[in-house]
């Protein structure tokens, strides 16, 4: 082996560093000419690994084929991805950096986490919707999603509901029961869905509420048990599933329930822009690739851009944000924010 | 399928150009990653996502599992070389590891740590392979009570890390843990010490808090003196036959190391960091005649954890794929991948799929052979680093340190706390506190406390039903008190009178 001086390391060293400086600047030339001329950043507001950053990603390779430009997807996590929001509002608003958002841009105000919502956003696409499943540890004694709310009934606070964390979609599922059908369960929060999965496995919670892709594997291998799933209709992947709402009828107006997973850019993009984009986003939500992921994930497609995007936003925060107010656990009211009772 | 045919199947599927290729790039790409603090493998594995979307699912596999084993192991190098734990895991591995480079062993520390990383994770392995499904039981036994317990006997490894002083060392800790409650508490999402910044809502990350405890606050005290020109003059000898003296003294050790990281890996949600730190303690305390005093260079000290935390892969690899459990940040992301590749693994895929169970187990060992070969290859020239003169040497760390702390959440707040953190680890140190137990609290902190809080609402605050009428927590509740108790100078003055009483004195009531 021949000896390298000192020097060599150093500016191996450097050199290393530079490069890896360079990766996640991403390319700092100047634009010009029809947009995407260069890689887009687009912001995941959660770690790598949740179901936000496995949806960004799984559109990421489709949706590249459309634009002609590669996404560099880049996890900025904190206060329930509100920090990558504000960092996306805080560039050029130039289509080069984007926001890949969920249901929680619709309470970040309600929780007092910022002061930015989706309505500081242009919705490009809305993916998906989740599709949140009554999951009980396979041990306890409901058969059925009826036996589970009878007991509740006459048990309060005795069911113990693991959630993600709190206003997570578990908290806001077991409200559309408390509200419906008068249930009430003691929520436990954990730091996710996996470990409150975890927990619900191991039988230290009874019960959790999560997004199916997380629970289904267990319910197939008879560990946990999925009573129903917080739609109206049934999944075609899951045909033996009820829906709660063929069962309790009171419950439809609220369904289907789940969080939302989208495009977004920021206010104050070129109209072009945003066009170029929508564009590029239909074409993927149609491809045969991503139209197989929904269907893998138990995913809900929703394909939404423009004033459709719009609509569905307005109206999921006014029914969500009500539901969280009174579950007691918002900052502010929705009232104040000027969301409108449904 | 018979074991012998189906192990056949899987070196097939193995043994081609393109997989090896993708084990040694996977494992290389890995300790580069490992090695740059802020750089995680949790990213590495998320970049593959995409990348790997029209791969076959078996290289996607091998490509992410091979980064991992590199990742894991690739945290010792800094860690020896310049007292920056490149990852969580490898923040055991400084304590030893850095004072050896400085005695002029750089190159046996940075080995020490190669062969115990490999001889762990094939142990790892080994126990993935056989005991797979009776160890995933066993893990989903640990609810929050025993969470909580594993965390404080995580948090005992202070009386380790404070030589000089156990007060100094706890104030520190507690340092560590009131900086960890900074952000959005778990369970109500009520902002603690956020003083109105979203930036503080986001709470504090630990690797800036790392970086700047042992990296900046290094060359901020290196600023202090003119007389040093390198952290080391020579970089010592590394011949097989230290390593063979090294390791067949100490079997038992190993073996003890590797069972604990496989274990505690095996627990969904606890990793490397408080298995790597489990053993450091473990170490010191049943190693009667170490080479030299633990803190000062004992090779024993770098040996323990790191036999550790490369157990914890096949550990962590064993609620995955029985349950379908990710049992730490890069589990969550290799199962997000196999989604993806519409595998969603569980007791089906385990029971009906064993070829692909097979495939992960072989990977796994040939990724650690690979490990040790390119380990070594680098060893030597990496050793040289600690001859650097320091004029050239500490510019490159301060830049490796704004780099790392912005890169694990590409957030510039990040950078100013790394400095923060880096002067409150210069006037730690000058102050003889010792900054080991910061980063424990900083790290163990938020589990801590949203373990107990969660431990009381399930048990309505009855803290005797949770701790002590379960039978893992039971046994945990004692660990914990026989660890903490077994430090005081009571206890050593009972086990002396013991042993007195024993040698035909009469043992005085105490």
């Amino acid at each position: 082996m021949r000896r390298t001086g000192s020097g060599r390391v150093g500016l191996l060293v450097a050199l290393l560093v530079v490069l890896v400086a360079s990766m996640s600047l991403g390319s700092v030339f100047a634009a010009s000419g029809d947009y995407p001329t260069k890689p887009i950043q687009v912001v995941v507001g959660w770690g790598a690994g949740g179901i936000t950053d496995r949806s960004a990603r799984g559109v990421a390779p489709v949706a590249e084929k459309f634009l002609g430009q590669p996404w560099v997807v880049t996890n900025m996590p904190g206060a329930a991805g509100a920090i990558g929001a504000a960092h996306v509002l805080r560039q050029n608003p130039d289509g080069y950096t984007l926001l890949f958002g969920s249901e929680t841009m619709s309470i970040w105000q309600l929780m007092g986490l910022s002061e930015y919502s989706y309505k500081d956003f242009e919705p490009i696409m809305l993916c998906t919707q989740g599709v949140p499943a009554i999951a009980v540890n396979a041990s306890r004694p409901w058969r059925t999603v009826q036996e589970f709310v009878e007991y509740a009934k006459a048990n309060p606070r005795k069911i113990k509901l693991g959630i993600a964390g709190p206003a997570t979609t578990g908290a806001v599922a077991a409200a559309i029961l408390h509200k419906c059908l008068g249930t009430e369960l003691s929520n436990i929060a954990f730091e996710g869905g996996g470990p409150a999965v975890t927990a619900a496995l191991g039988g230290h919670v009874d019960v959790v509420m999560e997004n199916l892709p997380d629970v289904v594997e267990h319910h197939k291998a008879g560990k946990l048990r999925i009573l129903a799933i917080f739609d109206n209709e049934r999944m075609e992947t899951l045909p033996d599933v009820p829906a709660l709402g063929e069962i309790y009828a009171g419950t439809r107006n609220y369904l289907p329930y789940g969080p939302y997973f989208g495009l977004f850019a920021p206010k104050g993009v070129p109209a072009a822009v945003v066009s170029t984009l929508t564009d590029a986003m239909k074409k993927t939500v149609a491809d045969p690739r991503w139209q197989q992921y929904v269907r893998d994930g138990y995913f809900r497609s929703l394909a939404l851009s423009g004033e459709e995007a719009r609509k569905y936003l307005d109206e999921w925060t006014a029914q969500t944000a009500w539901l969280i107010y009174d579950l007691g656990v918002a900052k502010k009211s929705p009232e104040e924010l000027g969301i409108p009772k449904p | 399928m018979a074991v012998g045919s189906l192990l056949a199947k899987a070196i097939l599927i193995l043994v081609s150009p393109r997989m090896l290729f993708l084990v040694v790039a996977g494992v290389a790409a890995g300790i580069v990653v490992g090695a740059l603090p802020g750089l995680s493998v949790t990213m590495a594995v998320a970049l593959l996502t995409s990348l790997t979307f029209g791969w076959d699912i078996q290289s996607a596999l091998v490509l992410m599992i091979s980064i991992w084993v590199g990742g894991c192991y690739g945290g010792s190098k800094s860690a020896v070389l310049l007292n920056i734990p490149g990852a969580p895991a490898a923040v055991a591995t400084g304590f030893d590891g850095y004072p050896l480079a400085r005695l002029g062993e750089a190159a046996f520390g940075m080995g020490v740590a190669t062969v115990a990383s490999c001889l762990g994770g094939l142990f790892g392995t080994g126990v993935l392979a056989v005991a797979a499904p009776a160890i995933a039981e066993i893990g989903l036994k640990f609810g929050p009570p025993e969470y909580f317990l594993l965390v404080m006997w995580g948090l005992t490894t202070v009386g380790s890390l404070s030589a000089k002083s156990l007060s100094k060392g706890l104030l520190s800790a507690c340092l560590g843990l009131a900086v960890s409650m900074v952000g959005l508490d778990t369970m109500y999402g009520t902002g603690r010490f956020t003083f109105g910044s979203i930036e503080l809502a986001g709470g504090i990350h630990f690797v800036p808090a790392l970086i700047g405890v042992f990296g900046l606050s290094e060359v901020l005290l290196h600023l202090e003196k003119r007389r040093v020109k390198t952290v080391a003059e020579r970089i010592g000898a590394d011949t097989f036959k230290r390593y063979l003296s090294a390791f067949a003294k100490h079997v038992p050790l190993t073996l003890r190391c590797a069972v604990i990281g496989t274990i505690i890996g095996a627990i969904p949600g606890i990793g490397g960091e408080i298995a790597s730190l489990v053993a450091y303690d473990h170490a010191k305390r049943t190693v009667k005649r170490p080479t030299r005093q633990f803190g000062e260079g004992a090779y024993e000290g770098v040996l323990a954890p790191e036999t550790a935390n490369n157990a914890a892969i096949g550990g962590a690899l064993i609620p995955l794929l029985t349950l379908g459990v990710p049992g730490d940040a890069v589990t969550a992301v290799i199962l997000g991948v196999l989604y993806i590749h519409g595998i969603r693994p569980g007791p089906l895929v385990f029971n009906q799929d064993r070829l692909f169970f097979a495939v992960i187990v072989l990977v796994c060992a040939l990724a650690h052979i690979v490990m040790l070969w390119l380990g070594f290859a680098g060893n030597r020239w990496l050793a040289r680093v600690v001859t650097v003169p320091l004029p050239v040497l500490m510019p490159i760390v301060v830049l490796l340190s704004v780099v790392g702390s912005f890169a694990v959440q590409n957030r510039i707040f990040d950078v100013y706390l790394m400095v923060a953190f880096g002067l409150a680890g210069y006037l730690l140190k000058k102050a003889d506190f010792p900054v080991g137990p910061v980063i424990l609290g900083v790290i163990l902190g938020p589990m801590a406390d949203g373990e107990l809080r969660r431990t009381l609402a399930l048990y309505e605050g009855d803290v005797l039903r949770a701790f002590v009428t379960r039978p893992i927590s039971l046994v945990l509740a004692v660990l914990v008190g026989f660890t903490v108790l077994s430090q005081s100078e009571t206890a050593k003055a009972i086990v002396l009178r013991f042993r007195l009483g024993f040698s035909g004195r009469p043992a005085r009531p105490g």
